[in-house]
């Protein structure tokens, strides 16, 4: 009997031992699903220091208004508020009711009307060859890529480059695209680049400090045996220009005659990771810096080597006044 | 989750009462390590094993789910040896417990485990009715999480391959006049080594076309058991049936803690019917 028990003992123990191993989940309350999201931002998010923010200084702002008998509407009103101070649209808390957004392009000018561009420029050159609406315009290539959510094959990248061989010049629209998969814009960019080319370096956060980051990796863009356009490029962006077309931007720009044109892209330029709350509720944050070679920080836009907007009189006009001064510079 | 905890319970009795019986049949079973004969047997198994995981990648909530098991192996006992094969594999969803979330967090997770182990009789306990072998497992993991609801942390993963001691003790008893086997398994982990991401997911946004196993090779460490924690512990009756072929019944407990900056903890119960096939 008693080696019965001895038994049963040790199977008990054998079986319960594993709940010391796990904590318990936190407290799915308000003030919980708070500390959480902030403590979670504190110890992952990659650009405090870049963007000067006081963290601690904001949780005393926004914790003091956040209290159990709020509703889950005024939470999410707060919580977006505080993650608003950073500045950052790859920061966005989603829930079954709405989607926080960091808005970084309606103070800009809006300098992308591609109806305009249809109807008064391309005309019947117009293709739309896989997800490239591609056209020719005074004897120079120009092609529209909307989101890099679209795919873009090799294929495709085959026809425009055959295409456009023996013109003046090449134009890549990435204005209005908000970004999607940068292996499009690998795909896209290693058509215009002849030799390797390092194209930007990237710090990943792996600690709980706010300077704990990875030794950089250096991102290169290998070429191949691809067709190339052998083509000077003008890169048209605006402020809407975010996200893997902002990374699109920048490798664009460590290429040798590449020029862009229009205005600053809108930036992100942090890998954003995502995570979740006790009340289901999950967000993405920034978790990644990158810089181009010169040790430019993309997070915030990259200026455009010419500055150009298009004018409210050229916007009733039918004009695109930075498509034209693309097309102009290689006549 | 309610069926998962009567399986559970189920278990917890079934392991009692074989726990039990190896007491029981003390008195009854005299056999000798040298009267064994050598025996191969290729397996095949299938059961339910419920999965518990908390891993800081994805969430601050401990994941639970329980899947369909299968398990494919081979077993070959010599007059002084054991030695085991298994591969076996879980896909399965996994979400918190419930509590009244505004939105139900889900899950896929993809277990995979392929593992060699083999022992030495090393002596007998009881009037030679229990056995003792010692030796080493081999042990390669590999298990997958996906969220989609994570945007770029949406898959998480940990690899290891690990060398592991192996303890099995080994009883002959009797139901109904029938010898039956108690075999009760121990690994403890010696040295592992671990891929898992510190900073990423399983897809390079930044450089996509970046040599991702060379980086994942990059990232990996050896881990001592102060910071890669996995003990598996077996017990398993076995049945002889016709033409020397064997069924058997398995309750597996699998723990591993990964102390790396972003800790994962798991534990497994798995149930296991299997067919010895004697070739």
């Amino acid at each position: 009997m008693k080696k019965i028990a001895i038994t049963i003992g040790i199977a008990f123990a054998l079986f319960s031992c594993e709940d010391p191993f796990f904590e318990d989940d936190p407290a799915n309350n308000a003030t919980s699903n708070f500390d959480i999201l902030w403590n979670r931002m504190n110890e992952r998010y990659s650009f405090f220091e870049y963007k000067n923010v006081n963290w601690d200084s904001v949780y005393e702002v926004y914790r003091p208004q956040v209290s159990n008998d709020m509703s889950a509407q005024e939470l999410f009103d707060v919580m977006e508020a505080m993650l608003n101070t950073l500045r950052d649209a790859h920061v966005n808390l989603r829930t079954d009711f709405d989607i926080s957004f960091y808005d970084y392009y309606n103070d800009a000018p809006r300098n992308f009307y591609f109806h305009d561009i249809e109807s008064n420029y391309l005309e019947e050159t117009l293709r739309i060859t896989g997800r490239m609406w591609n056209g020719i315009i005074d004897s120079v290539g120009y092609i529209h890529y909307p989101s890099f959510q679209l795919p873009i094959e090799e294929a495709d990248l085959d026809f425009v480059v055959e295409r456009f061989q023996g013109l003046k010049g090449l134009i890549i629209d990435v204005r209005d695209n908000e970004g999607g998969d940068p292996l499009y814009g690998f795909r896209l960019a290693r058509r215009v680049a002849t030799q390797r080319t390092h194209i930007y370096s990237t710090i990943y956060k792996n600690g709980p400090g706010h300077q704990d980051f990875t030794s950089p990796s250096e991102a290169y863009l290998d070429t191949n045996d691809e067709a190339k356009f052998n083509l000077p490029v003008v890169v048209l962006t605006n402020r809407v220009t975010y996200s893997a077309s902002n990374f699109f931007t920048a490798m664009m720009m460590a290429i040798p005659n590449v020029t862009v044109m229009g205005d600053t892209t809108g930036g992100g330029g942090g890998v954003p990771l995502g995570w979740e709350l006790p009340n289901g509720w999950h967000f993405n944050y920034s978790n990644s810096i990158t810089w181009m070679p010169d040790g430019f920080i993309i997070e915030d836009g990259i200026p455009p080597d010419i500055q150009l907007d298009i004018s409210d009189e050229d916007r009733l006009a039918g004009r695109d006044t930075i498509l034209e001064a693309a097309v102009a510079s290689f006549q | 989750m309610i069926l998962n905890r009567k399986i559970i319970r189920l278990g917890f009795l079934c392991f009692l009462g074989t726990a039990s019986m190896v007491v029981k049949a003390q008195e009854t079973a005299q056999d000798s390590v040298l009267s064994l004969p050598t025996t191969r047997y290729l397996t095949l198994g299938i059961g339910n094993k419920y999965v518990q995981l908390r891993d800081q990648h994805m969430s601050p909530l401990t994941y639970y789910g329980g899947a369909f098991n299968v398990q494919l192996g081979a077993f070959k006992r010599k007059k002084k040896s054991l030695r085991n094969f298994t591969i076996d594999m879980v896909y399965t969803n996994l979400g918190p417990r419930e509590d009244n979330r505004e939105i139900d967090p889900k899950g896929v997770y993809f277990r995979f485990d392929l593992q060699y182990a083999q022992q030495q009789y090393i002596r007998s306990f009881f009037n030679n009715s229990t056995r003792w072998y010692l030796g080493g497992k081999f042990k390669s993991h590999s298990n997958i999480r996906m969220n989609p609801q994570l945007d770029g942390g949406f898959i998480t993963f940990t690899f290891t391959n690990g060398l592991f001691l192996s303890n099995v003790l080994e009883r002959e008893i009797k139901i109904s006049g029938r010898p039956l086997t108690l075999n009760w398994q121990l690994d403890l982990p010696i040295v592992n080594h671990t891929i898992r991401p510190d900073y990423l997911n399983i897809y390079d946004f930044v450089n996509p076309e970046s040599n991702w196993v060379e980086e994942r090779i990059e990232d990996s460490k050896w881990r001592s058991i102060a910071t890669y924690s996995n003990i598996t512990s077996t017990l398993s009756l076995l049945y002889p049936i016709s033409s020397s072929n064997v069924l058997r019944f398995s309750y597996e407990w699998d723990f591993y803690r990964i102390n790396s900056e972003l800790r994962a903890t798991s534990t497994t119960h798995t149930y296991l019917f299997s067919f010895l096939f004697h070739f």
